[in-house]
Parts: C-alpha cells; structure tokens; sequence
C-alpha cells in the first residue's frame, strides 16, 4: 500500500500544480518566508511520502567553471562522513534512512554499480504519473509549437524535472541529468525555448545521461532548442553566425582554455552553415544545402576538403568528440561536481583516461570517479546548490506533502534562483560555494528548514516529528538521535555542546522532558541540523 | 509556425558568455577619494519604457505623423505635455518628477541607451546591467564592478551591496557581495515561539568559524541584527513624503529606510517591471508613469538633504518603435530616456543629440537612434559622485568620450 499512497501525493501535487500554474501566472513571486507562515487555517490534505518499495537515490552534481571561483574555497573542519554516507550526498538528492540502509547491506561497490545500471532500477511507476499529468512530455516538436500556451511546455517539464528529482528511484540518473542539462544549457525562456527545451531534455540529454558524450553531443547539435538557443538556424554562407561553434569548442567540449583559435571559431562556424530550422519536419530540424558552404575549411589544423555538406559539421563533431582536451575538460567538470570545486589533478588525469579508453563512455568515467581513492577519501565539501538543498530537506524528513507543497519547491528555488533551464547563458548555473555563498542564500535556507521542521510551514510540508525522535525524551537522546537520523555522521564537540545546550534550556542534558517539550526542542533540534554547516554541504 | 520573426535579427556573439579570463583586480585599485561618494541607487525599468512618450519632442511633427493615435498633445493642448525647455515635454502625469527638474535636480537624458542592436529583452538587459556590448569577462555587473575597486562607507556592513527583489540584480554582482532583499518585513530569522531566540542563538553558534561559510552565516546574522535595530517596520517618511501604495514604491521606500538607518548601503539595485507596452498602451501607461514619477519624487522628498549625498539613475533596456503599432502599443526599439536625479545632479535640463525622426534618421528604418550611449552617463556618474574609479575596468570594452556635465 505504500506505494498506492505515493502515487496519490505525486498525483495530488501535480494535479494541484497544473491548476494554480497554468500559462505560468504568478511565477514572479517570490518566497517570503513571514508571508507563507501566515497560511492559516486547515492546510490541503496530507499525504504520506512513503519510501520506494527497493533502495534507490542518487547523485549529488556539480558546479562549474564559472567567473566567480576565486578558490577561497570551504575549508569547514567537520569530523568526515563515514563513506558511504558521503556517497549518497553525493550522488543523491538526499536520502531516507531507508535507503542508507539499503546501501549499507549492499555495499559502496555494489550500491554504485546499482546507481550506475539505472535501467535495471524500476521508475515506471513515477513515469506513468508524470506522462499523464504532463502531456507536452511527450508531445514532438511541431505539436508543441500546436500548442495554445507555450507556458504549459514550460511549466510541465520544470514539474517534471523537480519531481524526478525528489521522487526517483534513479537518483544518480537524475543528477546526470541535471548535470548534462548545465553542461548543454539552454535558456528557458530564450523565445521557442520555452517549448524546444522539452525534446531537448528528452531525446538529447536523457538518454545519454550515462551513456555515451559522442551520441549526446550529435543529438545537441541538432537539437531544435541548441539551434536555436545559440543562433545556428540563422548560421549561412550568405552570413556566417559563430554563436554555436564558438560555444561548442568552448562549452560543450574543448573547454575555454582549449587549443583553438579565433580562424577555428570561424571555420567551425563554416562547417555548420545550413543547419538550421524548418517546419517540414517532427523535430524541426534539418540540413538545407543552400545555406551551407561549400567551400574547403581547416578546423584544429584538420583540413574539411571542398564539396561536403552536413558531413562537414559531423568531422568537426567526431574531431571535438575524440580530442584529448575534450576528456580533460569534461573530466574536470565531472569532478568539480562530484569531488570538490578544487579537485585533485590526478582523478581528472585519471576520469579524463577513461573518457580517452572508452571513446566517452560517461557510465566509465562515473564508476572510475566514484570507486576511485580521490573520491572516498575525500574530506572536502561542495556547498548544496539551492536545489540539492531543498530536496536533501524533503527526503531526509520524508515529511508528509500537502496538496500545496509544490508551490513551495517553486517559490523556494525562484527566490534562490535555481529553477531548472533558469540560466540565461548557455555556460550554465555555477557549480561553486563562492557563488552560492555570495547570492543571500543561508537566510533563505534556514527559514526553509525551521519552517519545515517547527511547522511553520505546515500549510505545505509537515515533518513526522515522532518518528524521528523515535521516543527520545532526554536533550541528550533528542540530539544524538536526530543527529544521527538527519546526518549520520558524528558531530564535532563543539557543535553537539550546542546544541546539548539548546535542548536542555539550562537544565540536565539527562532530564526527562515532558512530552510537549521535548518535541518542540526536537523540532528545534531539527531545524538547527538542517541549518547547520553540516547540511548546507553535500 | 513562428520560428524566424525575431531571430534572424540577432547578431551573432549575442548568447556567448564566456567564464573568467583572467585574473580580478583587486581592492588595491581602490579609487575611493575619501567621503565624496554619493549612495548610488540604479532603477531599471524592466521592459523597455517608451521614451517617445515619457519625453514627448513635441517640437518634431514627426513624432505626430509616426504615433497618429499614441502621440502626446504639445504643451498648452489638454492633457499636453509639461514643457521642460521650449522642445520636449514630459507625459503630463508625471507634474511630481516635472517639479523636480525645475528645482534642477533631475536630468534627462534622450535618445539615450545601448548601441547594441539587440531587440531581446533578456540580451539587451543582460549587456546593460554588465555594462559591456560583448560578453567578455566575469558575470558581473558595472555597479558591482565599481564597488570592487571601493572601500567601505562602513566597515563590515553587510548592506554595502543592496537589490530589492529575490534574487540579487546582475547590476550589482561583482566580488563585494550582495544582500537580496524583497522586503524588509520577511528579512529576519523565522521560528515559532518560544524557541525563536534560543535558536537564533544556537544557530549562530554552529558558525563559528572563518570559512566562507561561516563568514556569510556571520554577515547575514549581522544583517538581520542591523535591520532590526533600525526597526525599519516603524517607519514614517520625513517631510510628508508620500509613497504610492505599490511594489516598486515600498521597496524605493525601503532603500530610504536603510539609507537612514545608516547601516553602510553604498549602492542599491531596484526594478520596475512591466513597460512592454506591445498593446493598450494608452491605458497602461499613464498610470504606470505617474506611480514611477510619485514614487521618485516622494523619494526625494523623504530623503531631503540627504540627497546632497544620492545619486538615483535610471535605466532601461532599449526604447519602443518610432511608430505605433496597430494594437494601440509599440513594438520594440532601439533609443530611450535615462534620468538622473539628486542634488549633485546639473537638473532642470533635457540633454540630447537628437537624431531625428525622418525615415533615414531611424535606426533600421524603425527606431530612434541611440545617440548617447548610457556607459557615458553611467561613467560620469562613477566619475563624479562616485568618488573616481577606473572606467576601464568597469566599462571594459568602452573608450569613454567627453562627460556631458549631467554630474557635478
């Protein structure tokens, strides 16, 4: 029956989300948190997340190269997570104790090999739900453009995104996922975007999330969101547009540092003249011989020889797929994500002779990174991303979701400014603690635990309160406890005096506190593990 | 299907944004000059606002024949303009702004903004707010970039960097960070009582450190903290000030409170939304203009002297069409309208290279040309009341002309 109930908390909120969100109205605002704890009145009805029937949970990603690093990284002193704690905060959107439990009876090994085989895990059930609410899923190209509110496309995959996210069984998939969608960023709102995205994350990223970096990189270029995105549908003889080939040696393979030049830019963008947009066609795409140039290129000092035409772009596609700064360039990104954002040369070295080894095939490089020393003994931190924070809230209370919770996760992440295909610039969102750090984030954040965890934000989310005590009474049985439960890691000294001392009031850590008590301290001891240093990394 | 309309105007480069190449300049540079740095307040007035309208040349009959149903009467006619020097008038609901520039402390600045042709408004607010027409260099913004090369008003404040809204404006990126704020009402530690003061304690106890991350837990703390104690919820306006009753008037209003509250804002970063004026614009716009110049003018009024030390500008992404469209609206365009206001300000003046309104006179046969780049404006600005800076790290791929003398 657990998942029956499931099934009807996704159905609910997603029901409840397409009637208060159709066309996009009321995306604007943002989370007050002062406002949204004076809903008052009976919340909409509660359901139970119950846990996934098998073990699953993934991934957690990545940041990127972006302007902001200046490398004054975290340097928390925090005693280390045991190893497989750290696995799952990494390569998952949070986890239920459920599934820690699951992994620990399988393993490090056998839990990555697990995450990794995704299609052997079952998300059919989760799949189902999201194809019959979320109909523009499904729908090719030229039906989107059908489409009498482009809004809806663009609501439904955003649902779609977060929902798998928290609800996947396949969370190292999903965190793929995320990870690729950064890494061919397309702006959401770039004109047709708004409906083009849905096949692009669809057929272009989804599919080779964990599969191979050749096949995804050919499906993107002809991707009709890319092409439009960066302009390559306008990209002819007659006038030569170098958004797409300047961004695909810089972005999408080579790397910014990458041996090219300006000629190269050039000549790139010759390659792809005529790949561009038609109407004639499900997916929108097409090659049309009179826009391309005919003429000889040299690309990367590789000579295109006169007279070939869609072929031309695919030799530069293959010559960017196989270059060795390709492997290194996407090996440190992998690593940024998963590692640190000032990963250890020698596990890009070796992600990046993997890629080489197996002609890009990412489910090498990931069982390489993720067995690899670097990543198991790693102490250092990533700094949760707003959206890696939010749903590590939700699925490590594995509270009860009202009708309304939905509406929440949007506001939370419009005002921290993380919602899914939100970057305007095709380099993606930053996958690092400098940039996170510097955009008011905490405040946010520890009004979102508090409010999850006290119940001020009982209108959308209400913790089991309960069932994480699990009939602790004494401050010192509410802190070790919830500690455990909520990070599963020890405390360092320091931090547990603390919060020893906010849940004895001044009086014994020993004492039986009456029941009304020691829950509202529980609950307190809650939000301050969600607030803490501890929960703020991943 | 609608794939080409727009598109196939864009130039190419327009979407490449390109991380970090090279290294930042560091606090070193600091052009501070001492205490003659104003507070400066950006307003962007998202949606590209109708310059046409909003400074009517009533003096080109042009404008007349271009806007047959749109056009604002001259100067004298009901409901004309409110003449501001013999040419060009404002829209008549804007007396309040109108007051201020005849006291000659608000500007204007025609056929002003970007010489990038873009007509999206992503990418022209995108160039705008970093203040570049190439996307070179870090995601920053002119005004963050300006507050890099500064030293604080204020040691430690933590509302050096301030942008009403949700999310910080890109404006104000840059490596001074930056204080989102929607509402002072809602900037605070939220927990049921009784507990709220025993967490808030013990929150701040679990950061003790000098990582980033305790650093930015300890800034936001004192954030909350100053606020606080300026108990901003208690505010009244001083001189009479009104504000009108709106999203954009509350958070101008906000801005004045913390500038009283003096908790070291150097520089704010506010939005008006809403001036995409594609149809009805006869009835949208008059209203908007009025709230946007009461808005301003209870500004100016509420801070009184203190504007011997702010300097408010505005900006916007590009102007609307020369002619009307056939909705009642106008398309998107190309030159518009910036104001400056405050007592360092040379006010009570329309300053303009006007480019006329003849067909070959528009920019693409459609728009009024840009004949002041808002760079010039905005260096000025950086130049005289912020306290000197090196324009050319803050505007890096503009060679700056001669000031017009908007600045004193």
């Amino acid at each position: 029956m657990a998942t029956m109930t499931r099934r009807r908390m996704m159905e609910s909120g997603l029901a409840a989300l397409v009637s208060s969100m159709s066309a996009g109205a009321g995306l604007a605002q943002g989370m007050n948190p002062a406002r949204l704890r004076e809903r008052s009145g009976t919340p909409p009805t509660a359901r139970v997340l119950r846990q996934p029937g098998k073990p699953g949970f993934e991934i957690g990603h990545i940041p990127m190269p972006a302007g902001f690093i200046d490398n004054a990284a975290l340097k928390l002193n925090l005693p280390p997570a045991p190893e497989i704690v750290q696995l799952l905060n990494r390569i998952s959107y949070g986890f239920l104790q459920e599934e820690l439990d699951a992994a620990e009876a399988m393993g490090y090994e056998a839990w990555v090999e697990y995450q990794l085989n995704y299609e052997d895990i079952d998300a059919s059930e989760l799949e189902d739900i999201l194809n019959e609410f979320l109909p523009t899923l499904t729908m090719s190209n030229a039906e989107l453009f059908e489409l009498e509110d482009f809004g809806q496309a663009y609501i439904e995959l955003k649902a779609a995104t977060l929902f798998r996210q928290i609800f996947s069984p396949r969370q190292l998939f999903e965190r793929m996922v995320e990870f690729w969608g950064d890494h061919f960023n397309i702006y959401h709102q770039d004109d047709v975007t708004q409906i083009l995205k849905t096949s692009d994350d669809r057929d272009v990223i989804r599919p080779n999330a964990l599969g191979s970096f050749r096949d995804m990189l050919f499906a993107s270029a002809s991707s009709a969101a890319m092409v439009y995105y960066l302009d390559n549908f306008s990209n002819t003889v007659f006038g030569p547009q170098e958004n797409y080939g300047r961004e695909l040696m810089e972005l999408h393979t080579l790397g910014v540092d990458g041996p090219y030049t300006e000629e190269d830019v050039i000549e790139v963008a010759r390659a792809f003249t005529g790949w561009t947009l038609t109407d004639e066609t499900d997916d929108l795409f097409t090659f049309y011989a009179p826009f391309h140039d005919f003429e000889e290129k040299v690309v990367l000092g590789q000579v295109i020889p006169a007279g070939g035409g869609i072929e031309d772009g695919e030799f530069v596609l293959d010559l960017l797929a196989d270059h060795e700064s390709t492997a290194n360039y996407l090996a440190k990104k992998l690593c940024i994500r998963f590692v640190a954002d000032d990963p250890p040369q020698s596990i890009i070295d070796k992600i990046a002779q993997e890629y080489l080894d197996t002609g890009g095939d990412i489910r090498e490089m990931m069982r390489t990174l993720l067995l690899s020393g670097e990543f198991r003994n790693n102490d250092a931190l990533k700094f949760k991303r707003p959206t890696d924070y939010l749903m590590s809230v939700i699925r490590t209370l594995n509270p009860n979701l009202t009708d309304a919770y939905f509406r929440l996760i949007f506001d939370f992440l419009i005002t921290l400014g993380h919602l899914p295909f939100q970057w305007p610039t095709p380099d993606g969102y930053p996958d690092d603690a400098v940039y996170w750090t510097s955009t008011n984030a905490l405040l946010n954040r520890w009004n979102f635990a508090i409010g999850a965890a006290d119940g001020g934000l009982d209108y959308f989310i209400q913790v089991r309160i309960f069932e994480l005590m699990d009939g602790a009474r004494r401050p010192i049985e509410i802190v070790d406890t919830l500690a455990e439960r909520i990070l599963h890691r020890d405390l360092a000294a320091d931090d547990r005096a603390v919060l020893l001392e906010y849940a004895s009031d001044g009086g014994s850590p020993n004492q039986w506190l009456p029941l009304a008590e020691a829950v509202r301290k529980a609950r307190g001891v809650v939000a301050l593990l969600l607030s803490s240093r501890y929960f703020q990394n991943r | 299907m609608k794939i080409t309309r727009r598109k196939f105007l864009k130039v190419s480069g327009l979407a490449a944004a390109v991380p970090l190449a090279g290294p930042r300049i560091s606090l070193a540079f600091s052009g501070n000059k001492g205490s003659d740095r104003d507070i400066l307040i950006s307003v962007y007035q998202r949606g590209a606002a109708d310059g046409l309208n909003i400074i009517v040349p009533y003096f080109d009959g042009r404008y007349y024949d271009l806007r047959p149903t749109l056009a604002v009467d001259p100067p004298g006619a009901p409901n004309g303009a409110l003449d501001l020097d013999g040419s060009y008038g404002m829209h008549p609901t804007m007396t309040a702004l109108r007051d201020i520039y005849d006291a000659g402390d608000l500007a204007v600045v025609h056929a002003a903004g970007s010489p990038h042709p873009s007509h999206s408004h992503f990418d022209a607010q995108d160039f705008m707010e970093r203040g570049i027409l190439e996307k070179i260099g870090a995601y920053t913004g002119w005004l963050g970039r300006y507050m890099e090369l500064t030293s604080p008003f204020k040691a430690d404040s933590p509302f050096r960097v301030l942008g009403m809204g949700t999310s910080v404006q890109i404006t104000i990126r840059g490596n001074v960070a930056a204080i989102a704020m929607y509402d002072i009402d809602g900037f605070d530690l939220y927990a049921q009582e009784p507990e709220a003061n025993a967490i808030r304690t013990a929150l701040q106890a679990l950061y003790p450190g000098d990582d980033l991350l305790d650093v930015s837990a300890q800034q936001t703390f004192a954030a909350v903290d100053l606020l606080a104690a300026a108990n901003p919820l208690q505010y009244a306006p001083d001189n009479g000030a009104q504000y009108p009753e709106t999203e954009f008037s509350r958070q101008l209003m906000q801005i004045g409170q913390m500038i009283k509250a003096d908790v070291g804002l150097e520089v704010a970063a506010i939005d008006f939304n809403g001036w995409d004026h594609h149809d009805g614009e006869l009835g949208i716009l008059p209203s908007m203009l009025q709230e946007f110049s009461n808005a301003l003018a209870a500004f100016n009024q509420d801070m009184g002297d203190r504007m011997n030390n702010i300097t408010l500008t505005t900006t916007t992404e590009f102007g609307r069409r020369a002619y009307e469209n056939g909705s009642v609206g106008t398309d998107h365009g190309h030159g518009g309208v910036m104001f400056a206001m405050g007592k360092n300000v040379n006010g009570g003046q329309v300053y303009v290279d006007w480019p006329g309104l003849q067909q070959q006179q528009l920019y693409e046969q459609g728009d009024l040309d840009v004949t002041t780049d808002f760079r010039l404006v905005l260096g000025e600005l950086l130049d005289k009341r912020g306290g000197g800076t090196d324009l050319n790290y803050v505007f890096p791929d503009y060679q700056m002309p001669s000031f017009l003398g908007i600045f004193s």
